[in-house]
């Protein structure tokens, strides 16, 4: 049984407030709280690049699961702002750690829906290869492609990353998966000469509508209901996007948290981000993660805590 | 389906803004004027595209688009 043993996150400890720059957008402290949900966000060093930012997150994750570099035998990183376009930022990452020459390694050019997708790809891979441990490394670094006097984005993203290990100890096993794509969107959230631009109403629209539709959809296929599930943990786009998606699935906020006011939406490690803080409360037992974005992609799945975690928690 | 005022103040009132859930509104006023933002007003168009079955272009929807001017756009496509 493969699953997400433990979380290691990094968030860069700079930050860059939105109340600063309320004269540059004309924003007012409603906005920022209640639209944006944003209140700053995380920023790198300018030195720094995803593998760095990966590097952080793995030991954060070596530190809490007690995991030797010799132990990963498969690295996956998604990112979509690789250190170069070649060669990949796995490989970078594999070199900066000296893991093993064994250690199978690979890049996942996804956004949003990047987590989602890679905890899928990398139980199914670590399962038909019978591997014991595989970190999924989520480390996409926005603020290198923001317009900075672009309000659409630049209030929004922050930097981070996270490492999830996956384990044959798992503390959740997943269920079914649900993936989506809608190509026809693809230049409505796209960086064009190293610019990111948004086209908010579109964006909006597709993570409003198709957001809830694909989570019914993964309850049915996993024979679950939207009662038994103790948190949603979507991706933190902007907090009116959030509130959007919630009040459309008529589900309790209290149970879809929004986390993203003191570090922005970091992209595929919003999920992971949060999904660490679950890890540790014992009373999520059933949690329904779902990513959405650059694309347009989505994912989503449903994840179960073991009767092992519960034990050893007790 | 012909579309009214009552219609779309009724998806006003459940936006995730609360400020705007109790004021009353004026429909040839603009919305921007009104506490409705661009946000909402995403929002209040996403809800007509999708019990309407059709689609509002950006075009019609200016910072002084008003619940009159929505009305005549709806009840002519």
């Amino acid at each position: 049984m493969i699953g997400v043993q433990a979380v290691g996150v990094y968030i860069p400890e700079t930050r860059v407030s939105n109340y600063g720059r309320r004269g540059q957008f004309d924003l007012d402290d409603y906005f920022i709280e209640e639209k944006l949900g944003v209140a700053q966000v995380a920023v790198k060093d300018t030195s720094e690049k995803a593998s760095d930012l990966a590097l952080h997150a793995f030991k954060a994750l070596s530190q809490k699961a007690g995991l030797g570099e010799a132990a990963v035998q498969c690295l996956v990183v998604v990112t979509q702002n690789p250190d170069y376009n070649l060669p990949h930022t796995s490989a970078i990452v594999h070199g900066k750690l000296d893991l093993s020459p064994r250690c199978a390694c690979f890049d996942v050019s996804l956004g949003c829906s990047g987590f989602v997708y890679g905890l899928a790809l990398i139980e199914t891979f670590m399962e038909r290869n019978d591997f014991e441990h595989g970190v999924l490394i989520t480390a996409d670094p926005y603020s290198a492609i923001l317009d900075h006097k672009d309000k659409n984005t630049a209030l929004l993203f922050g930097d981070a990353a996270t490492a999830t290990l996956v384990s044959r100890r798992p503390a959740f096993v997943s269920g079914k998966y649900t993936f989506g794509t809608m190509g026809s969107g693809s230049e409505e959230l796209i960086c064009r000469n190293g610019v990111l631009s948004m086209r908010g109403r579109s964006v909006f629209d597709f993570a409003v509508r198709q957001v809830p539709a694909d989570i019914k959809l993964l309850l049915e296929k996993n024979c679950a209901g939207l009662n038994q599930v103790d948190r949603f943990l979507f991706h933190q786009g902007s907090k009116y996007m959030h509130q959007s998606i919630v009040a459309r699935l008529n589900i309790d906020p209290e149970r879809a948290p929004f986390a993203a006011r003191e570090y922005g939406n970091t992209v595929s490690s919003s999920i992971p981000i949060m999904l660490e803080k679950e890890l540790e409360d014992t009373n999520v037992n059933t949690i329904v993660i779902s990513g959405f974005g650059v694309g347009f992609s989505w994912a989503s799945g449903i994840l179960w805590r073991t009767d092992r975690a519960r034990h050893e928690n007790s | 389906m012909k579309v009214e005022a009552k219609d779309i103040i009724a998806i006003i009132r459940k936006l995730p803004t609360p400020a705007v859930r109790t004021r009353e509104f004026v429909v040839d006023v603009p919305l921007a004027e009104q506490g409705i933002d661009s946000l909402d007003t995403m929002s209040i168009v996403l809800e007509l595209e999708d019990s309407l079955g059709i689609r509002i272009p950006d075009e019609a929807l200016d910072k002084g688009v008003t619940i009159d001017r929505l009305l005549k756009y709806l009840n002519s496509h």
